[in-house]
């Protein structure tokens, strides 16, 4: 059978066109969902160019290497965590049991590591926090 | 900055004047802290239609206030306050620790009658007395756009303090707009906040930066996280922070949304994240508003509100990112912008960051409501070039009455 070639031209438009809506449909796809957060427009953390204080905009900018590990061995001994617990990150668990040990210490329950909870678990804050020696004689 | 109060006196009266000295500091952060998801200015549903006819130039800016909230900026009050405050040897007086339990808030909101904002600046037309010429014959008092605030300049001349800490327990904050009669209000419960190391001098800060983290519960189940560092010895604005809201459930935004759009979201969330950091006064970041599962239904059975919800709704649809088991709309707002000028405060400038951010996220996130109603109705090739120079956003046109006036559908205000 000899195909005529208008009927097939109509068609691949046709096909085209279904191929170009197809991204608008409302058919479910597979797609991997958006990242939870807004893309981070700076590094992690940073200095200040006059003081050398770090500035970050999340606790893990903030934090030195392997902190979290140290406030996790902290609430495990206070059994807030499971033993097993060994993330090594700010997970919700950790927060969860970061926000319950605050509540019970009678600080504000946030489920993030501030200066008086670090103070209250026993850590020293320099071995949790980016401390810095000022850089300019400012006092 | 709760370091604004006066010199020491010396007089051994600490604790009383620490606490005179911190009261309105606390005060301030706390609404500051609130300002966080105030929504009332700028927000996507953020008034009815604008009038057909003028308003009289003595209408009540404030419609929605109560008789006894006539003029009320903040009413506040809590259970329990307690200010520890220390001398050593380093400093002259050290206030500790300020703490602030059950604290209940409310802000409100009247926007200002449009002849009074308008001439805000310059009632008279010949400028501020109190403004002096300088030598080019520009106003001394004016911000330049290049100056920078040197607020550690300004935290030296203040006594030496240290607020260790200002902790905020079971807070509660309603930020109420009383310039519209329906009143919208929104409330943050469950707030808990720590604001740590505040000190006006460098060699007590011992190398951290100022820290803010708090956590609150918005409206009926949205939750609300934050954290903020900030580097008050900077030359300029130097600050960085991240807020999460989760889960505000769009119905809590009914009185929001449906007095603008006679429409109801009775379905669905709205989660927020917003970035920003600000170095010597550059100011960058985003905020993404993900609107979850939304369903746009209309208001009453008439036959084009129907149709304005069927539209919002399938373009919410539309636009979503069709993963399984959600249908959730997602953008990215840029933030940029410059926080310099003699006149810049840092805790004003971070509060109004957020809160602008959480007004434009809700903005993004409802702009895929219908559109606003034209004035008069347009012909096809006014629309058209519109359209297509972009120089207005297309606009619904107003349908007429047996009278032949026009009648203007409530716009959405994206």
């Amino acid at each position: 059978m000899r195909l005529r070639p208008g009927p097939m031209l109509a068609l691949a438009g046709w096909a085209a066109v279904a191929g170009g809506l197809a991204p608008a449909c409302g058919h479910v796809h597979d797609s991997p969902p958006p990242p939870a957060a807004v893309p981070a427009t700076k590094p992690d953390h940073e200095h200040g160019v006059e003081t050398g204080l770090t500035v970050a905009s999340t606790p893990q900018g903030l934090m030195r290497d392997g902190a979290e590990s140290r406030i996790q061995e902290r609430l495990r001994a206070k059994e807030l965590l499971p033993a097993g617990h060994r993330t090594g990150q700010l997970d919700p668990d950790t927060r969860e049991a970061l926000r319950r040990y605050q509540k019970r210490a009678g600080l504000p329950a946030t489920g993030l590591p501030s200066y008086e909870t670090i103070r209250s678990l026993g850590l020293p804050l320099d071995t949790i926090f980016l401390a810095v020696e000022p850089r300019s004689g400012r006092r | 900055m709760t370091s604004a109060g006066g010199a020491d006196r010396g007089d051994g009266s600490g604790r009383r004047r620490g606490r005179e000295r911190t009261k309105s500091g606390w005060v301030a952060a706390l609404g500051l802290v609130a300002l966080v998801a105030c929504a009332h200015r700028g927000a996507p549903p953020s008034g009815p239609a604008a009038p057909t006819t003028p308003e009289p130039s003595t209408r009540d800016p404030e419609p929605g206030a109560a008789p006894n909230e006539k003029g009320h900026a903040l009413e506040a009050q809590w259970s329990e306050i307690s200010v520890k405050a220390r001398k050593d040897a380093h400093a002259k007086e050290v206030v500790s620790a300020i703490r602030v339990v059950k604290p209940k808030l409310r802000i409100f909101h009247a926007a200002p009658p449009p002849e009074q904002a308008g001439d805000k600046d310059d009632k008279d037309g010949k400028g501020d007395k109190n403004d002096k010429d300088d030598k080019d014959g520009k106003p001394v008092s004016a911000p330049r756009a290049d100056e920078t605030i040197d607020l550690g300049a300004v935290l030296r001349k203040l006594t030496p303090l240290d607020v260790d800490h200002i902790d905020i327990l079971d807070g509660q904050v309603a930020f109420i707009d009383t310039s519209r009669r329906e009143r919208p209000e929104l409330w943050l419960h469950d707030l808990e906040l720590s604001v740590e190391n505040l000190t006006t001098r460098l060699h007590l800060a011992e190398g951290l930066p100022v820290l803010l983290t708090a956590s609150a519960t918005v409206a009926n189940g949205g939750t609300l996280s934050l954290f903020v560092t900030v580097d008050p010895f900077e030359e300029g604005l130097t600050f960085s922070g991240r807020v999460a809201l989760l889960g505000l459930r769009t119905a809590d935004l009914y009185r929001f949304i449906e007095p603008a759009t006679d429409l109801q979201a009775p379905d669905g969330t709205v989660d927020m994240f917003i970035e920003f950091d600000c170095r010597n006064g550059e100011l960058t970041g985003g905020v993404k508003p993900v609107l979850k599962n939304v369903k746009i239904r209309p208001d009453d059975k008439g036959p084009f509100t129907v149709l304005k919800a069927w539209i919002a709704d399938a373009a919410v649809k539309l636009v979503s990112d069709r993963v399984p088991g959600r249908n959730a709309v997602t953008t990215v707002v840029p933030i940029r912008g410059s926080l310099t000028g003699p006149d810049v405060q840092v805790w004003p400038a971070i509060f109004g960051v957020m809160r602008n951010a959480f007004v434009q996220g809700l903005t993004s996130g409802f702009a895929y409501l219908p559109p606003p109603t034209a004035e008069s109705k347009e012909g096809v090739v006014t629309q058209g070039v519109k359209a297509l120079t972009g120089s207005q956003p297309p606009r619904a046109q107003p349908t007429e009455t047996e009278g032949g006036a026009p009648v203007r559908a409530p716009a959405a205000k994206p």
